[in-house]
């Protein structure tokens, strides 16, 4: 790789054949998108409205993206050590970039000329008249081959030119077009949420048209975003200036005042919000038979709750009166509160386990120390109104998804005990989260074989504990395994629960097929907490005992105990931890935590079916997990909202679901392995120089050859 | 003296091969003895019989007074026998400090629900875990100690790894510490610092040591009694001289002239 670097050559030729392949792939891709008919459903629903759609929004992204791909290979090509030029010229990049989009383009307009000739419909059924029409922007063929070639080429060339522009521009460019297209996706999101009570009106005007987003509005979110992203790097100092402000000259008693006010303020607005009477929202049963399975079907929803929000709100302004007299009640206010002092108490503890470093710079200066617990409750106190205050603000059809999430994220929190603090490869976790279900529909439905009919709560604990036992009885002739074996056989209990649930042998018990049914929804005082809207505070106090029970096991003797354990065995065995103890420690407290989610699910739903507690379930548990981040809980939070909250959203495309988080999954786990939100450890670890220089991880043999290197 | 720890007629058989043939020896409370022998002569069998990785398949193991034969490893561990590996076996993802901690997990006892409503004896308990592997670290020097405390254990360097691997051992609080070869793979100047190193950790520690070394100059340092292995039975017991110059020691490892010097060399 000497001369081929002029003038003359441009580019080398293994170069050359790499472009060339990256455009034939992107090509493939776009013609892969066409056909399965991908392109013109999503054409049918616009961005910005009446000007661009998302189909074409998914063409122009494909051309773009090869360019960039392309000229991002090209650049990682060149820098391998010993070339003589590091990084290719601009010209050459345009220029590589311009190549792919023209296959791109090329791609395109063939295939365009090739329906002209030959009828594929007969075979390939998504070539529709719509798709044509969409492609071809409603010209003759012939005539716009030459524009799609041309569009591509251009399009490619932008792609190859992104690389090239300062990124304190890039940045804050390619978010803000970012966000617009993903608020242009959930617009029906958008009009549901901001149609409610609450929102002004004049918003949802001003921002959605008919089919899209508004021009006007689209204008605004990307000045938005891009005001914000330059903001974002100033915002930390000037939060800490404000902090400090109000540390300094407001007094105590002020400060002590005004939060309590607002936790008073927010505690009522609950109340009233999850004391409105159930039988004045009539839509939500028919979303509940819909499905059974853990996602109901909301699409039927999406159409009936939106004829439905304002009939929603007007019940909301009427019955005041008669509802905050009855609701509020003594006794709700003191379960309110004491629920309230729970979520406080438990994110602000998790903070403080959080920020060690800073506990050991508050020692040395108690001004710093002030500011930092005033940070700490603060943020606390923001992060709980934010999470109590969600259902109030997006109304039912998001906290249906966040309801959701919620179940996936506290079976995330048990299955991290196990897999990502134990290190056991569960691949069975649904049986858990079936039990827990099961054994709450027996105990509460009138319906069931025993006719016990208990209240939720009185079910509750022993839910717990007979899930608890049967996490040790799985867990017991599991524990000389590890590994992949170990995932077998729990991936096989999975499946067993499954049919035992549908056996005609508990058919008198457990109701066969035909599952069991009317069970009663979860009461608090006399409420009833019927709808997504009310169990989303049911199952967000669930996921934050969790987190918290997460978080303090994790940093404790059990929880290096099950660390050491899942890192050699032997070795922890040998250092004096019981790993059969530990490991069925394990099983039982990850069971314990998914029963709670069952108990939530099968209380929401009323009817449980064998089929819904099926092996995607458990799959979708652990991918959050590896999505999220290993052994990180944060990560579970973002993994649980990416891989279940995201499907939901984009529900109204369910044939391409599947694929899209397919595609989600392959290119996450090949650009971010360690997941989205890695643990602290992990990217140290990663970063560290030390370990670059020493392979001893690699190469454990290293310890019998004399001759390693050994550095002080 | 009384007998701290004592074998007799331990056989350990893998199908045909007999790894350890009716070894019968003892240790008495405070003394320092090197385990030697050829490679394969069933040194390292020996540990992991003694530590409860492999069950024997016939005689005695007692320490202070117990039968070891059929505990479990863990067990083993909270009587007092604490051991390192001679393929340095930390937890490298955890830290420095937590992998000596981990050490005393058997010297605690707070469990789950301690962990998660972290009333005053547990904090008590968690802060005495952590002064002493502090105290176990600082037994090193600075090397292990201050910003290293956090760091992952996969970033030591080979010496500082062996050396976290002796403060892991003698934070379980044991009586006896099983060290396989310690002094493998580190250089001149630090296998003369791990010979220094034992006999402070016996002065300093009361720790009683049993050590396989292949580094003679290490077991001359630092023995008050060599045993000599070969084919899983004891050829020869005394003093570091007369383990030398004993016949069976010199056959043993002349007999396989070709590995052998290599390890001398070592």
């Amino acid at each position: 790789m000497t001369d081929s670097n002029t003038i003359n050559t441009i580019i080398e030729r293994k170069h050359a054949t790499k472009t060339v392949l990256i455009g034939i792939y992107s090509g493939l891709v776009t013609l892969f998108v066409c056909l399965i008919g991908m392109v013109e459903t999503f054409g049918a629903r616009d961005i910005i409205g009446g000007i661009i759609s998302m189909g074409h929004t998914m063409l122009i992204i494909i051309a773009v993206g090869s360019g960039a791909v392309a000229v991002k290979t090209l650049r990682e090509d060149m820098s391998t050590p010993g070339a003589t030029i590091n990084k290719p010229a601009f010209l050459v990049e345009i220029f590589v970039g311009v190549t792919t989009g023209l296959i791109v383009g090329a791609t395109l307009s063939i295939f365009v000329f090739a329906t002209q000739l030959v009828d594929m419909r007969s075979v390939l059924i998504n070539v529709s008249p719509g798709l044509l029409e969409m492609l071809t922007l409603q010209q003759p063929a012939s005539q716009v081959m030459m524009t799609i070639t041309v569009l591509g080429s251009l399009l490619g060339g932008i792609g190859a030119a992104i690389f090239n522009i300062n990124p304190r521009i890039r940045l804050p460019l390619v978010l803000g077009l970012t966000s617009v297209v993903s608020l242009g996706m959930l617009r029906d999101m958008l009009k549901i949420v901001l149609s409610r009570e609450g929102w002004p009106s004049v918003l949802l005007n001003f921002l959605v048209k008919n089919q899209g987003l508004s021009i006007a509005g689209a204008t605004t979110i990307f000045a938005t975003t891009v005001a914000l992203v330059i903001i974002w790097p100033h915002l930390p100092k000037i939060y800490d200036k404000t902090v400090r402000i109000i540390v300094t000259y407001v007094p105590k008693v002020l400060q002590f005042a005004v939060s309590i006010i607002f936790t008073i303020a927010l505690t009522m607005r609950v109340f009233w919000f999850i004391g409105i009477s159930d039988k004045d929202l009539p839509i939500l049963p028919s979303c509940q038979a819909a499905d059974s399975s853990p996602n109901v079907d909301l699409a039927k929803c999406i159409s009936i709750l939106s004829n439905d929000v304002s009939t929603t709100s007007d019940l909301l302004g009427t019955n005041l009166a008669t509802l905050v007299s009855t609701i509020i009640t003594v006794s709700e206010i003191l379960v309110g509160s004491l629920i309230l002092l729970c979520f406080i108490f438990a994110i602000w503890n998790i903070r403080q386990n959080a920020n060690l470093t800073d506990t050991k710079s508050t020692l040395e200066d108690p001004n710093n120390a002030l500011l930092i617990i005033a940070k700490r409750n603060i943020s606390a106190f923001f992060s709980v109104a934010l999470l109590v205050s969600l259902p109030i603000l997006l109304g039912v059809f998001p906290s249906e998804v966040l309801l959701n999430v919620g179940l996936y994220m506290l079976m995330g929190f048990g299955l991290n005990i196990v897999v990502g603090m134990a290190g056991l490869l569960d691949l069975g976790y649904v049986a858990f989260f079936a039990v827990g279900a099961y054994s709450t529909a027996i105990l509460t439905s009138p319906r069931a074989s025993i006719e016990l009919g208990m209240s939720f709560w009185a079910a509750l604990p022993i839910v717990v504990l007979v899930t608890g036992a049967t996490g040790l009885l799985v867990g017991a002739p599991v524990l000389r395994m590890r590994g992949d074996y170990l995932a077998i056989v729990t991936l096989g209990f999975g499946e067993i629960a499954r049919f035992l649930f549908l056996s005609d042998w508990f058919k008198p018990w457990l109701g066969g097929a035909q599952g069991i049914i009317l069970i009663p929804p979860v009461s608090i005082g006399n409420v009833q907490l019927i709808g997504p809207h009310k169990l989303y505070y049911l199952i967000i106090t669930g996921c934050l005992i969790a987190l918290f029970i997460s978080a303090r096991l994790r940093g404790s003797r059990v929880g290096r105990a099950w660390m050491a354990m899942s890192e050699d065995e032997k070795v922890a065995e040998t250092m004096g931890i019981n790993t059969v103890y530990y490991k069925l420690l394990a099983f039982g407290l990850g069971a314990m935590i998914a029963s709670i989610s069952g108990a939530v699910f099968a209380a929401k739903l009323g009817t449980i079916f064998p089929h819904s507690f099926n092996v995607l379930v458990s799959i979708t548990a652990l991918s959050l997990l590896i999505v999220g981040g290993i052994g990180s809980l944060p990560g579970i939070i973002v993994g649980a909202l990416v891989l279940v909250g995201l499907p939901e959203l984009l529900r109204e495309f369910t044939e391409y679901r599947l694929l899209i988080y397919g595609a989600i999954l392959i290119f996450m786990m090949l650009s971010r392995p360690e997941g989205l939100i890695p643990r602290v450890r992990q990217t140290r670890e990663l970063d560290d120089q030390e370990l670059s220089q020493d392979a001893w991880l690699h190469d454990k043999n290293e310890a019998n050859n004399g001759s390693s290197v050994t550095v002080t | 003296m009384n007998k701290l720890f004592e074998c007799k007629n331990l056989s350990k058989d893998f199908g045909g091969l007999t790894a350890v043939n009716k070894f019968s020896f003892d240790i008495e409370e405070g003394e320092i003895v090197s385990l030697i022998g050829p490679n394969g002569a069933g040194k390292t069998t020996f540990f992991n019989l003694v530590t409860g990785l492999y069950p024997a398949s016939s005689g005695m193991i007692m320490f202070k007074g117990e039968d070891l034969i059929g505990l479990s490893p863990y067990e083993i561990t909270q009587l007092g026998i604490a051991r390192t590996f001679q393929a340095v076996r930390l937890f490298p993802d955890m830290t420095i400090l937590e992998n000596v901690m981990v050490g005393q997990h058997c010297r605690s006892k707070s469990g789950v629900i301690g962990a998660i409503l972290q009333p005053k004896s547990y904090k008590e308990e968690e802060e005495r875990i952590r002064t002493n592997a502090e105290k176990q670290l600082a037994f090193f020097g600075s090397r292990l100690m201050g910003f290293r405390l956090n760091q992952p254990a996969s970033s030591l360097s080979y010496a500082n790894r062996r050396r976290l691997e002796i403060a892991r051992a003698m934070s379980t609080e044991a009586k006896l510490l099983l060290l396989d070869e310690p002094a493998a793979g580190m250089n001149p100047k630090e296998t003369i610092e791990i010979a220094h190193l034992i006999g402070k950790l016996r002065d300093e520690r009361g720790f009683t040591i049993l050590v396989i070394e292949h580094d003679m100059r290490v077991v001359k340092d630092v023995s008050d009694r060599v045993v000599a292995m070969d084919y899983g039975s004891k050829i020869a017991e005394g003093t570091y001289q007369q383990v030398a110059t004993n016949e069976h020691v010199v056959e043993a490892y002349l007999g396989r002239k070709g590995n052998e010097e290599q390890d001398n060399a070592n």
